[in-house]
């Protein structure tokens, strides 16, 4: 069962407890993302998410990370698009002396000046490396080609932008977006509800701050971008815009894709392009939800001589689905969709992401047994109707490698 | 949780770990083969056969392997490396029988020429795909590099050229040399039918005959070498060590591992404090691997080209320091705690401890219960990871850098 409640400071604490778990999991969406981060400073989410970890409440930042290791905390999280996270998993035991910690990394950071350096530096680093990952770089580009909003910015910034990130600018942006209003916790696995609101509203209750605002995700495709570089690998990615998870055929189009894209190899694309033809290794189409809109990223990586006929497999895909599936198609995807929500049950971890992702895409957080009801209910009518009236059309194309390809 | 175990008369280990509150089924077919028990004429046939695998038997093809499986929600995969092929999936409980029917038939390929062509030009653009990846590239080099003609050094993915030249039936002649059934493991973890799992494997299975297989174990003299090799399509500086370190059925393996965490974790470690958290590298770290016969620690570093020398010599440094003066109680403790606490947060779902239990098995022919495998982790001294470095394991090591043109180690 669900429990949840928004503090009045605007901090919502979500659990789903599972009393057989000897582990807590938990996650923790903060409301301060890439996304609302102001342009003169692109890349200072990240940079605050690594300096908020040098040094917290009365330690530094080597006595932080021995505590939470003298804990045995494992964890996890980081600076994205529409927030930042920290999550963490560690023995039920140990669950009051870590939320002890994370709530000083979070509410009492101490963002000292000879810790902001390193954090520049290594926010650098990760940018230079982007030539060596050209898989990613195609897509960064893609993104920010594809969104007329901030919603095509890559956490990791841009060197400019991270030239112009002082000490006392950084702070100003960590008191002001990093509020407790519009945050997230999620908290699964061995945890009795009574004792963690009163935890979580003792730790979190009395910090205040202003709520975040995002903008409206605007999305322009339409276009075919080439990236010269010299790889083995022509990267092919491709954007489509796609609805809101709040939108009422959600469920409608999460199994159309899976169709496209499965698990399993029995999928479309993979069927087509690699299981028929030998073109590919990785060829996958998936779904991205934020706040309001959708994305569906098709990827594909693949030799520069059968590159264009890889990208005329994958267009003609992505067009042939508005035809319709079929009910055995269906069935393979909604098998698929149900055994992921019933293992993700044996996860404290997964369901702790899970509700907190709920949240913030709709602002509530589903029952698995109300949700596996509905995928169940989905019929082939549904898809089908939806399909034809929104097919897969209007991407955003890249391509990254020695030579463009012909759309 | 129960164990439970049994030999079939051809030779097939079946192993299980029964958990009745779970609410899936893992099993896997665990193979004792990989890149090390190739010869050089047949470099990445392991690899290419885990594919195969995939492409159906006599009596089912490729496309119905694929459909069934998503029929009946499987979460699966398979992956080789240089000591084990594996082949596993998770369904929810009502779809055991079908899952193992699936996994078992596929056990006894067809290999037909049609799919081992098309499976070839996969497997080619598997090769390239990580051509451009260098932080992986590095170590395909560093292997041989550091093994030298011990068949550890192997590719998995072999090359481009052994690919190409390699033949269907020199595939069947290796896989029925090395998927007899006295060297695979049956696993099966979470909510499975015992009974039913053992009847329908022994049917399924009752015309499949052991042979002789085992592999080479010849003596290795790690050396120390350092090469650099230029790349003018990388941006970074990526290196990659090697030193020798304890074997899968040695007892000071896990004091090894947690030495590995001391010094190399990825955060809060003696590497990290030295190199990461002043931003002089954007990674570095080393740990512990044990292999069939030896073992090895295995250290990566990412920098800026122009900072890898001086990195490098600092990683050395904090190695060097460790071994003259040993490390201390309180970092023992917390490395110890660390290994103990994500040991048990791993062993949620089915599906991981599938993957532990059958490897474990393996290796030692041994189960270890969870709570054990803690109270050993728990039971390391000081004087244990102390008595490691007294043996100075890291004065033998080859060091292999990926460098932008231009730049040398």
């Amino acid at each position: 069962m669900i429990h949840s409640t928004t503090l009045k400071n605007g901090f919502t604490v979500i659990s789903e407890p599972q009393p057989w778990q000897p582990s807590v999991s938990f996650d923790l969406l903060i409301p301060a993302g890439a996304v609302n981060e102001p342009e003169t400073m692109r890349g200072v989410t990240s940079v605050l998410e690594d300096w908020m970890d040098r040094g917290a409440g009365n330690r530094d930042s080597r006595a932080l990370s021995d505590a939470f290791d003298n804990l045995g905390v494992r964890r996890g999280g980081g600076a994205g698009l529409e927030g930042t996270s920290f999550s963490g998993a560690m023995l039920e035991t140990d669950l009051t002396a870590a939320f002890e910690l994370f709530a000083d990394v979070i509410q009492r950071p101490s963002l000292p000046d000879t810790e902001l350096e390193p954090c520049l530096e290594l926010a650098r680093q990760d940018i230079e490396s982007l030539d060596d990952s050209p898989a990613q770089k195609m897509f960064v580009k893609l993104r920010e080609r594809f969104f007329s909003s901030n919603h095509g910015r890559s956490g990791m910034g841009t060197l400019e932008g991270l030239a112009a990130i002082t000490g006392v600018a950084a702070r100003a942006d960590y008191q002001n977006r990093f509020t407790p209003n519009g945050a997230i916790l999620g908290v699964s696995g061995g945890v009795k509800w009574d004792e963690l609101l009163e935890l979580v509203t003792r730790l979190f209750g009395s910090w205040t701050g202003q709520p975040a605002s995002n903008p409206t995700p605007i999305m322009k495709g339409g276009f075919y971008d080439h990236i010269v570089q010299d790889t083995a690998q022509v990267q092919i990615g491709m954007l489509y815009p796609s609805l809101a998870p709040t939108d009422p055929h959600w469920l409608e189009s999460r199994l159309a894709l899976l169709v496209l894209s499965g698990a399993g190899f029995s999928s479309r694309l993979m069927q087509e392009v690699r299981e028929k033809r030998g073109l590919v290794y990785s060829v996958r189409a998936s779904g991205s939800p934020i706040q309001s809109a959708s994305t569906i990223s098709v990827y594909a990586g693949t030799s520069p001589d059968r590159a264009q006929e890889t990208l005329n497999v994958i267009q003609e895909e992505m067009q042939k689905i508005r035809l319709g599936v079929t009910l055995e198609e269906l069935e393979r995807a909604r098998i698929g969709l149900l055994t992921s929500l019933v293992m993700s049950e044996e996860s404290s971890g997964a369901r702790a992401g899970g509700l907190v992702r709920d949240w913030h895409l709709l602002g509530r957080a589903r029952e698995l047994e109300d949700l596996k009801a509905k995928v169940k209910a989905v019929t082939l009518e549904g898809v089908n109707v939806w399909l034809a009236a929104n097919p897969f059309e209007n991407p955003g194309v890249m391509t990254l490698g020695p030579k463009a390809l012909n759309l | 949780m129960e164990f439970q175990q049994t030999t079939l008369a051809n030779g097939l280990t079946v192993i299980g770990e029964h958990n009745p509150q779970a609410k899936s089924v893992a099993v896997g077919y665990f193979v004792k083969t990989g890149s090390r028990d190739e010869t050089p004429e047949i470099s990445g046939v392991s690899h290419f056969l885990e594919h195969m695998m995939f492409k159906g038997s006599d009596t089912i093809s490729g496309d119905e392997i694929n459909t069934e499986f998503d029929e009946v929600g499987a979460k699966y995969n398979a992956f080789t490396n240089e000591e084990l092929t594996a082949y596993h999936g998770a369904v929810l409980p009502e779809f055991q029988p079908r899952l193992v029917k699936l996994l078992t038939t596929m056990m006894r390929p067809a290999l037909r020429n049609t799919d081992f062509d098309v499976e070839k030009k996969v497997i080619l653009e598997e090769i390239e795909m990580y051509k451009d990846r260098p932080n992986f590239m590095v170590f395909d080099e560093l292997r041989p590099t550091y093994f030298g003609q011990h068949p550890l050094g192997h590719s998995v993915l072999g090359t481009s050229e052994s690919i190409a030249l390699l033949s269907r039936d020199a595939m069947y002649e290796y896989f029925s040399r090395r998927y007899a059934p006295n060297n695979l493991v049956l696993g099966v973890a979470g909510n499975y039918d015992w009974n039913a799992l053992l009847t329908q494997v022994g049917d399924m299975t009752s015309s499949w005959t052991p042979a002789v297989t085992g592999r080479t174990q010849p003596t290795f003299a790690p050396t120390s070498t350092i090469k650099t090799i230029n790349s003018s399509k990388i941006n970074r500086a990526h290196i990659a060590l090697m030193t020798p370190g304890f074997s899968s059925v040695d007892p000071q393996r896990y004091a090894a591992g947690v030495l590995g965490v001391i010094l190399g974790d990825g955060e809060n470690s003696r590497l990290y404090w030295a190199l990461v958290d002043n931003g002089l590298c954007d990674e570095a770290s080393i740990d512990h691997t044990s292999e069939d016969g030896l073992g090895h620690f295995g250290g990566y570093i990412s920098t800026d080209p122009d900072r890898a020398k001086e990195a490098l010599e600092i990683f050395k440094n904090i190695l060097e320091t460790a071994q003259q003066n040993g490390v201390t109680l309180e970092e023992l403790e917390r490395a110890k705690r660390k290994v103990a606490v994500s040991i048990v947060l791993r062993a949620e779902t089915p599906y991981s401890r599938l993957f532990s239990m059958s490897m474990e098995y393996l290796d030692t022919f041994q189960y270890q219960p969870l709570h054990e495998v803690v109270k050993t982790v728990q039971s390391i001294t000081l004087e244990e990871v102390n008595a490691i470095l007294e043996t100075r394991p890291f004065d033998q090591m080859t060091v292999v850098g990926l460098m932008p043109d231009g730049f040398a180690l």
